[in-house]
């Protein structure tokens, strides 16, 4: 190619051309054993939940920015057919022999001084929407899952419970504390996916009630996380404006993980 | 003594190649430790472990997640450097014709001398445009795969969720391929090509010929 341009030459001594080279040499050396010692130091620093402290300071920061530029209407494609049957990656907290009738559903905030406890059938009683979508693990597989259940803003304006007063405005607690029947799994959900038209409390999977294995007789299904934050046979829903504590958050996951 | 020395290397080039190796092992080793936690594609990750490549998913999340932004910058960096010297110029590829020439020589089945061009042979600006492209290619299907919801057109784009997570896959084998010949190149095409990388000055004093 005869049109490229040619590269500049020079005339240069060999002393001052050596002298030039030993010393982009010396930076070259010198920039590496920085760079060498920053990875020692972020790779031994103090850990914060699994992790450099660092690299989840900074985590932080991206889901800040995701979460306020955070699309209430970005859908997830809708999908057909679901896959069954559904994978089973998880039972931390998860009872056998559930007795649906007693089984309760606890709702609360700051704000109420008095809880709500919904059993299954109040739950039933709130419009029951349907969503599809690919269900996506956060270790990196994903299927097809297809779910029917209440929706939150349902559930908030029924029980009235989920909002407070700030500056004399109706808003929005900033998040929810999802926690399962024995409590050894919980998740935080922040209020944007937890409104998001996708986020259900289920009760049927595949057009049929929950299987044990599934989080029977009620879980939460979001298009809108890793399949972490979909907790199982969740039993309490606590509307809160801290954050709220998050099972995988402590093992070494950021807390917000948003798709 | 006097000798003709080239300025081959401008110096914000050097630096994105020079951050770009740190970084582009940082994206690979955490990228591995993701991988593994599903089943992975093509190769078995038993022996892996032993080298401290096995399965961490929290702590590859948490340095790939990170680190991605920094590659975008540099390589971001990098493409506006391109664009506004000029230098985007040296990428133009060669026809295949050429192409094969550089490949033929190189492999000493061809013995003619290769024609002249300013600063890389044929082989070697089209391989720099692919790696160029790949970068691309691996932000947008890193994209893809980090938030399918948020950005489900980019998803859509590349074929889906598991599509964009084998297409990503699949750029960083071709990543680690190119750094295999890059190196090989690198040391055949001896220590004034090296060094013009790390001074920007390659001393002209006989012919060489820079195939890195």
């Amino acid at each position: 190619m005869s049109d490229l341009p040619k590269l500049e030459e020079t005339q240069m001594d060999e002393k001052i051309l050596t002298k030039r080279s030993r010393r982009s040499l010396l930076l070259a050396a010198l920039s590496g054993g920085i760079g060498i010692a920053m990875f020692e130091w972020l790779n031994n620093m103090a850990w914060d939940r699994e992790i450099p402290w660092l690299l989840r300071r900074s985590l932080a920061l991206t889901d800040a920015g995701f979460k306020a530029t955070f699309r209430k209407n970005a859908l997830a494609p809708h999908v057909t057919p679901p896959a069954n049957p559904i994978r089973i990656n998880g039972d931390i907290g998860l009872l056998e022999n559930i007795d649906v009738d007693k089984y309760r559903v606890e709702i609360s905030s700051p704000a109420h001084a008095q809880t709500q406890s919904l059993s299954i059938e109040d739950i039933k009683q709130l419009p029951a929407r349907e969503i599809s979508f690919l269900f996506k693990c956060i270790e990196g597989w994903s299927q097809n899952v297809q779910c029917k259940g209440a929706h939150f803003s349902d559930l908030i304006s029924k029980t009235g419970i989920g909002r407070h007063f700030q500056d004399g405005k109706e808003v929005h607690y900033k998040y929810a504390s999802l926690k399962s029947l024995n409590g050894e799994y919980y998740v935080s959900m922040d209020m944007d996916s937890l409104l998001h038209p996708q986020t259900l409390l289920v009760y049927e999977m595949s057009q049929a009630p929950l299987l044990a294995e599934n989080g029977y007789p009620l879980r939460l299904m979001t298009a809108v996380k890793y399949g972490v934050k979909s907790i199982k046979q969740v039993a309490s829903i606590e509307f809160t404006n801290d954050v709220p504590k998050d099972y995988w958050a402590e093992n070494g996951y950021s807390d917000f993980i948003g798709l | 003594m006097n000798v003709k020395v080239v300025r081959k290397h401008p110096v914000s080039l050097r630096w994105n190649h020079w951050i770009n190796f740190p970084l582009m092992c940082i994206m690979i080793w955490s990228g591995l430790m993701i991988s593994w936690s599903s089943e992975a594609y093509f190769i078995k990750a038993d022996w892996l472990e032993k080298l401290g490549l096995g399965s961490r998913l929290g702590i590859g999340l948490s340095w790939h997640l990170n680190f991605a932004f920094l590659f975008l910058i540099n390589g971001v960096v990098y493409t506006l450097f391109l664009l506004i010297s000029g230098h985007w110029r040296y990428l133009t590829p060669g026809t295949i014709g050429e192409m094969t020439q550089v490949v033929l020589h190189d492999l000493k089945i061809r013995k003619q001398p290769l024609p002249e061009r300013p600063k890389y042979n044929a082989a070697q600006s089209a391989t720099y445009l692919a790696v160029l492209l790949m970068g691309i290619g691996i932000v947008l299907t890193g994209f893809a795969i980090y938030k399918p919801v948020q950005f489900n057109w980019l998803t859509a784009l590349c074929g889906g969720y598991q599509a964009a997570r084998l297409e990503h896959f699949l750029i960083m084998i071709l990543f680690v391929g190119f750094f295999v010949i890059h190196i090989l190149q690198v040391i055949r095409a001896g220590w004034p090509n090296f060094q013009s990388m790390i001074s920007g000055l390659e001393r002209k004093e006989e012919i060489h010929r820079e195939k890195s």
